[in-house]
This record gives structure tokens, sequence and C-alpha cells, in this order.
């Protein structure tokens, strides 16, 4: 069932992009050169606890940039950026969000992590009527005009995930999360389908930010005996716990399975993140000449960057989206700019992607295991496309 | 059987915790006790030391050339920001308040600068296990609590038996009266400010291995042993132990018995109850 | 012993001491009297380099100390006893005492026992806490740690204060008896006259911080002089 509606909306897809690139080579290039530069705003964490990712999605945005540019703009105009600093502050997200909008009269807004971030930003832009693209993995369920999601939501990161570990790791589970949203509906998603296919869940449950110490966890789970540990931890906490996991020796009766570890948090693990396995839509790893070109790319205009992950990867795709739509709109313009996104089909570095009609990105949904104390990953298995499942809530 | 095993467990995780956080706040009392000086940077400090193990391992020496050299290293700091900064703030407590928050954003920005901003994969110096009573414990958790006991030990050995214990003592007391009797106090602020320094170098490469190491992670323990300061009393050294060892173990031990955000809840509504009916602290006069 | 010529010493704007000259010969003891405010205690903490000097000197054993650190100067042989005893409250009676030896210029800055003979009470309460003596016995202490140290001269700021008659006698028979014996010099900042009169060999008036009158004390029988300066 899912397969087939995969397929056909694979197809009209295709039928877009390929309407759009005529279109474009169908331009006067008179007009083009004339016309005033695209204006993007990219907003991102370069400082407080965030600077971990905001620092490569900034390097990835600016590398999509030049992309764009060195193949001659959006419909000949030069793209430009601006650039902004949240300090990991949904309060300067805010301001900065606002500034973006009235002062320096971005055409589109690209960025930031978390969804207290999205929130705070989104609520800007769709008062003031300007599209707003976010590229990280959350909880799903935010639906508001204007704001679209080139990052995973629950179903993409866990529906092929748990049937896999089921079948070739074990049926108990243990769940551990950060204390917000995200873990807690992605927990959601994997119970049921854990519940559905007869295996159980034996703990959940979830810690505040900045926990120092994880052992009466790694104590607790020592004593429940799980084949798998979901550990839906993130950033700093989750690399603690799973040193501190590592440390008790545990990682020999339990697998660590999630879809809070990407590179970044493995190169932190070392030796204690060998083995883990991880669902992302994009591992730096993945196989396919559009990736080597892609991360080739990023590294030679950025030498010092040694990981790009699915946050970044996100971003990247970001900018190119919201190029293309406003390729196709022609301009910034609220009510065809929101038309625009619904349907823009990308050849991503993870593979092809595409805007569904529920705001939300089309992701391929890849299985892989931290292998060296480098933090890099192996493809265990790609399973392609899934489109976005979204409940609004939010 | 196996519940007493986990509980005994839980027991020794608690007394992990609670030696860590004895060992960096005993810095940060001696500190405030002796100058008045609030530090904000001592979190940054600890921070320091779990980089010097990672500056070790890049330039190939072993994590224990890491965990000995890293009290070295952040001491000499300490003693380099004492005469650079702190020492033009003697009795201005809000301009070195602001100058230690300052002290500790240039101190993340320079990590940052150096080792990126990204995690840092630690090496560990020492796995496996060791039996204790029949269950098995890591054994590094063991002689990290072994050090830190040793290390606390030293300290209060220092403080209550030798003669630079006796100055830092009588300066804590009456500063003047101090100077009066030929102590040289400023050389033992600078004694002082390196030794507190050293203590949370030494504790944040002892903890690499359990922590993430990134500039930020310094926040986590700092918050916390202002806590365990405050808690046990200002200007005691025995309130550190008290206060530690109330913060870590009540910690360690409700979050088994109720979730983790409750547990870390439950704990400061307990401290706050206990500093509202001792607000000198538990040790406090 | 110690010259102090033409001192000045202000707190902001407000000055305390105006041109104060005097000196404390070898082996002399010296009153300084005057009323609270007069500047005396100001004086003492001028002398001991805890208060900074505006403009003229001190010298001590022919060296100018105007300049140096409270510790150096202590260090050369000057203790100092204030008002208010401030001893260390929560260190022990020997530590205190331990503390106070620090200022010998001999090697081994060990606390000799001799002390304990003028001090007979202190060498009972040896691992008691400074804090939890009576007044009188903290001013014993206060005494004690100042002449541990083997100084060479001795700065007394009201070391009658607030004791009991009995106790006051007391005090002024160790102070004399130490002086004599060891040869120590004192200056006394004193408001009991008949204290002063007692242990002084010349006396200084001061007001207003300045040096009104001064003489040697068996002079000091002429009281409605010095009255007039001493009445609140």
């Amino acid at each position: 069932m899912a397969n087939t509606i995969t397929r056909r909306e694979l197809l009209k897809s295709v039928g877009y992009a390929t309407g759009a690139s005529v279109a474009t080579l169908g331009h006067p290039a008179v007009l083009r050169a004339a016309a005033q530069p695209a204006k993007m705003g990219i907003l991102v964490s370069l400082t407080g606890v965030h600077a971990i990712f905001g620092e490569t999605m900034l390097h990835c945005a600016q590398y999509a940039q030049k992309e764009i540019n060195d193949r001659g703009g959006i419909e000949g105009r030069k793209l430009d950026f601006v650039i902004e600093d949240d300090e990991t502050d949904p309060k300067v997200g805010i301001e900065k969000a606002r500034k973006l909008i009235k002062r320096d009269q971005v055409d589109v807004v690209v960025g930031s992590i978390s969804s207290a971030m999205r929130n705070a930003v989104g609520s800007v832009t769709t008062k003031e009527k300007r599209v707003y693209l976010y590229p990280t993995y959350y909880e799903g369920g935010y639906c508001h005009d204007g704001v679209f999601i080139t990052g995973a939501v629950p179903n993409q990161q866990v529906e092929r995930f748990v049937p896999w570990i089921m079948e070739n790791v074990g049926k108990t589970f243990y769940i551990a999360g950060s204390d917000y949203i995200w873990p807690r509906e992605t927990s959601k998603v994997v119970r049921a389908l854990v519940e559905k296919r007869g295996g159980s869940i034996l703990g959940e449950e979830y810690f505040p930010w900045n926990t120092p110490d994880f052992s009466s966890l790694v104590n607790r789970v020592a004593s429940t005996k799980p084949a798998v540990m979901y550990s839906l931890l993130i950033g700093s906490d989750s690399v603690t716990f799973l040193k501190q996991f590592h440390n008790f020796g545990l990682k020999k009766t339990t697998r660590i399975c999630t879809s809070g570890v990407a590179e970044k948090e493995a190169a932190g693990l070392g030796e204690a993140g060998i083995g883990i396995v991880s669902s992302q839509s994009y591992f730096m790893s993945i196989d396919t000449p559009r990736n080597k070109e892609f991360v080739e790319g990023f590294r030679r205009m950025f030498p010092n960057e040694k990981l790009v992950d699915s946050i970044p990867e996100g971003m990247y795709n970001g900018v190119h989206v919201a190029a293309l739509a406003l390729a196709k709109a022609g301009s910034g313009d609220w009510s065809k700019l929101t038309k625009a996104v619904p349907g823009i089909r990308y050849k991503a570095p993870q593979g092809d992607i595409w805007m569904a009609d529920n705001r939300h990105a089309a992701l391929n949904s890849i299985i892989a295991e931290a292998y060296n104390e480098k933090g890099e990953f192996r493809i265990i298995k790609n399973f392609g496309v899934t489109p976005p499942q979204v409940n609004c809530f939010q | 059987m196996l519940e007493l095993g986990s509980l005994l467990t839980q027991f020794l995780n608690g007394a992990t915790l609670v030696s860590v956080l004895i060992l960096i706040s005993i810095g940060l009392a001696i500190i405030f006790g002796v100058m008045g000086v609030i530090n904000l940077a001592h979190g940054e400090f600890f921070i320091l030391g779990a980089y010097t193990v990672i500056a070790a391992d890049v330039l190939r020496l072993s994590a224990w050339w890491g965990i000995a050299l890293a009290p070295v290293v952040v001491g000499l700091f300490g003693a380099l920001v004492e005469v650079g900064i702190i020492r033009f703030l003697y009795r201005r407590p809000l301009e070195t308040l602001l100058a230690t928050w300052g002290l500790s954003i240039v101190i993340r920005q320079l990590v940052r600068i150096v080792f990126g901003v990204g995690y840092r994969a630690s090496p560990h110096p020492l796995l496996g296990d060791v039996r204790v009573f029949g269950f098995t414990y890591p054994i590094y958790r063991v002689f990290l609590m072994a050090v830190c006991v040793a290390v606390i030990a030293i300290t209060f050995y220092v403080f209550y038996r030798t003669d630079f214990g006796l100055k830092i003592r009588a300066i804590t007391q009456d500063v003047e009266m101090a100077s009066a009797l030929a102590i040289n106090t400023s050389r033992m602020y600078l004694s002082t400010f390196a030794l507190g320094s050293a203590l949370a170098g030494l504790a944040g490469a002892l903890m690499t291995p359990e922590i993430t190491v990134s500039p930020e992670a310094g926040v986590n323990f700092l918050a916390r042993s202002f806590f365990v300061v405050i808690l046990g009393g200002i200007g005691q050294l025995a309130g550190v132990l008290g206060g530690g060892i109330v913060v870590g173990e009540l910690e360690t031990l409700l979050s088994y018995l109720i979730s983790a955000t409750t547990a870390q809840a439950a704990v400061l509504v307990i401290a706050i109850i206990i500093i509202r009916f001792r607000p000198r602290g538990l040790f406090g006069g | 012993m110690l010259q102090v010529e033409h001192l000045d010493t202000a707190y902001g704007q407000t000055r305390i001491l105006k041109g104060v000259t005097f000196e404390v010969g070898a082996r002399e003891i010296v009153a300084i009297l005057g009323r609270n405010g007069a500047g005396k205690t100001t004086l003492l903490r001028s002398i001991m380099g805890l208060t900074r000097a505006r403009s003229g000197g001190v010298r001590f054993k022919g060296r100018d100390i105007t300049e140096l650190p409270t510790y150096e100067i202590a260090a050369l042989g000057i203790s100092y006893v204030p008002q208010g005893k401030h001893i260390f409250p929560r260190l022990s009676v020997a530590e205190n005492l331990r503390l106070g030896a620090r200022l010998q210029r001999s090697a081994d800055k060990a606390l000799r026992p001799e002390v304990f003979g003028y001090f007979p009470v202190l060498g009972e309460r040896l691992s008691q806490h400074g804090g939890t003596l009576s007044g009188g016995e903290q001013q014993m202490l206060a005494l004690a740690r100042g002449l541990v140290g083997e100084p060479d001269l001795l700065l007394l700021d009201e070391p009658s204060e607030g004791l009991q008659p009995s106790l006051v006698d007391a005090i002024r028979g160790i102070i004399d008896r130490v002086c004599q014996e060891r040869g120590v010099a004192a200056l006394l900042v004193e408001q009991n006259l008949d204290f002063a009169r007692a242990l002084a060999d010349r006396y200084y008036v001061m007001e207003n911080g300045t040096i009104v009158l001064h003489g040697r004390a068996s002079e000091l029988a002429d009281e409605e002089v010095i009255r007039q300066y001493l009445a609140v």
C-alpha cells in the first residue's frame, strides 16, 4: 500500500522537475541580468549549545549557495545570504527572524535547530507572511502556513527501522530519551510498532538536559537485560549516556539502536560508539556519485570540516529546495511561494527527495552502523524514500 | 539477590558522583572562602582539564599522562588568570563576577578555536570490571573514587595540618590581621587560586571517560557544585563534604526510585528547604 | 627605633592625620592619648601599612617603611595588637600563637614555652577555638600572639578597653614585665589615663589628627591640662 503511493508520487514529481527545468531554459537572458539578487535569510546557532551543529549547517548552506550561483543563480538572479546567529535562544531567534524579514527583506528564511527555535521563528514568519524552511529532524505535527520542513519526522526514522531491529537484533526494548517532545513523540511510534509485532518495552524514561550521570539508567538496563537499548537522548546527553553505557560493559549484551546519533555524536564517542545502529535520512558514507560529489565539493570549500551529518544535509537541501521554489514562483511573494514549494523535487546527497503536500519532505530511510573510532558509519540498509506522516497538533 | 546487587551498584554510582562533585566544589569553596571571589569560570577550568587529556592524546601521550598533567596545566593557567585579572579586582565582588563570567566565554571560544566546536572522543585509560562483594563494577569508577577520596583527604590535611593551610584559614577569617602577622596575602591568593583551579582541572581530566567532551560541558558541573557549596555552608571545608553527599547521593538514589526529571527537581526542593531553615548551610555556624 | 614624620593620611576626601610627627626610642614605651576620633587608630594602621599615607614618612630602625607592604613591615619586627582583639575566632589558641610566632627573625619560628609564663591561662586552653574564650582571655591571646613573634616594637591599640579592672591590672603588669625583661619598645594608644601613666615613659596627646601636647609620663600628674583633651 505504502509502496504504491510512493511510486505514484515519485512519477508525479519527476514530471514537475522536468517541467521546471524546461521553464528555466525558456527565460530570456536579458531579463535575468537586470534582476535584483534573490535574498535568503540564513538562521543558525553559531554560539551557545547548538553551535556544535550551527557551524556545519552554515557551511552547508554556503556550499549550496556557491553551487547555485556557479550555475547562474536563481533564474539568472544571484543568490545573496543574510546570515544571523540565533545564539541557541528562541527569544533571540524571534528578534533575528523579525530583523531578517523587516530590515533585510529576505525572500525566504532557512535554518535553525530544535523545536523550540522552530516554533519561535515560525510564529514570526507565518505572521509576516514569509516562507520558512526548517532543516532538522523533529517530532512531526507542526502545520503552519508557509513553514516547510526538510528534516525527518518519526515515521521516516522509525517505520522501517523497528521491524528491521526486531528481525535482526531482538524483540525486547528499553527506551530512554531527553525530556522533551521529540523523544516522547518518537517513542510513541516505536512502542506502537514494537507491540504490534509482539515485542515488548521493558522500560521507558526521560532525562533532563545536561544530566551528568546516567549510571542509574545503566543500572536498570543491566538488571532488565533488554536486547535493544533504543536511545532518544540527544546531543551531549546522548554522548554522555553512551559513554557510560560502554564503560559499564553493557554493549556486550544489549545493542544500542537510536535515531538520535549521527556522525557528530559518534565522533565524540570514539571507541564507545562502535556498533551503534542508527536510523537517519542521510549518512556521509552513502555510496553514490551524487553523495561523493557533495562530500568532496564541500570539503574542498571547507577543508576543516570533517563530518557532515543529517542535520547539515537537511540545511543544504533546504537552501536548494528554497532556491527551486523561488525559481518556480518568480519571487518571495507569499501566496505564490507557499504554492510553489509542495511538489518540488530535488536530487539530494541522500537520494531523491520531494516536498509533499503536507509541507514536509519525503526523505530516505537509511540504517547504518558506526564502525570506527572516527564516528564513521557503514550503511546496513537503505530503504529509499519514505513519505512523511504528519498528524498536525502543533 | 539481583535487587541487592543493583542497590549496591546504585550506591556506588552515587558515591562516584559525590566524590567528583566534592573535588570540583572544594576548589570553588576555597577560592570563595579565601578571596571572596565567586569564580564563574570554574566549570571551564574543569573542561580545560578534560581537554588536557585530549591534547595529550593528540600528542600521542597516554590518558594517564593527560590526567597527571591536567592539574599542573590548569593550575598554571589559574595562576595566570589570578595575576592577569583577579588581582585587580580584590574585594570588588560584582566586578569579579563579571570578569570571571567573561573569562568563561573567552575560554570556551579558545577551546573552540584550538580543538574545534564538535564533541571530542577521549581515550579510555582503564576499561574493565572489578568484583565488589560478588557484583561487578567498572574498575575505572573505583579508581576515580579512590583518587577523589585521596585528593580530598590531602586537601583536608593541607588545610588543617600544615603551615600553608593555617595561613589560608587565617586569611579567610581576618585578612588584615593575617597580613599584620607577616603573611604575604597576595602570594597566598595566587597559590589559592592556582590550587582551586588545579583541583577543577584534575576533576575534569579524571571525568573525561565519563562525560561529553565539548566546550560547553562545564556548566553541567558548575551549577551542581555551586549548589554543593551553598548547601554545605560557605567558608567551611567540611560543609563541602556534607553538601556533596546530600546533592550527589540524593540525586542518584532518587533517580533510581522516581523519574530523573522529578528526582532532580526534588533535590532542588529539598536543598531549598534546608537552606530555608539553615540559611548558613548545613555546617555554617 | 621608630620615627614618624609629617604623616598625612586620608580616607577619601577626609583627612584623618594632618602632619603627625613623633618618635619612639629603643626600649621605650610611648603612649598616644586622645579622644575617640582623634586619629589614634589610623596612626597605628598607617605605621603598619594597612592604611596608606598620603604624604610624610615612617622609618623603622633607620629604614623607610612608608611604602612597604604590611607583611614586610611586620617581618621587620613590628607586632600589631589591634583594638577589638582581632584574634582568629575559628583557629585554636595554639594556631593563633603559631601565626604570631611567624614574626620571629630566628629560623625555627617555634612557639617557645616562656610565653605561657606570662599567660598561664592560655597554656590550659591550647586546643580551644579562639572565639570560645572569654573577653579577657581573648585580650590575653591577642597580646600573647603579639609577643611570641619576639618583636622589637609592639603597637598596642587600647589593650585595656572593655576589660574589668582586675584584668586591666593584669594586662598592664604583663606589658610592663615583657617590655622590661625583653627590651621591647612599645607604642601604646590609650584613652585610659591611669593605664598609660603607669606604663609609659613619654606621652603624646592627639586631637583632630595632630599632636597637640607631649612630654614625660611623670609629668602627666598635671591632670587638668590632660583631662581637657581627653574629656568627652
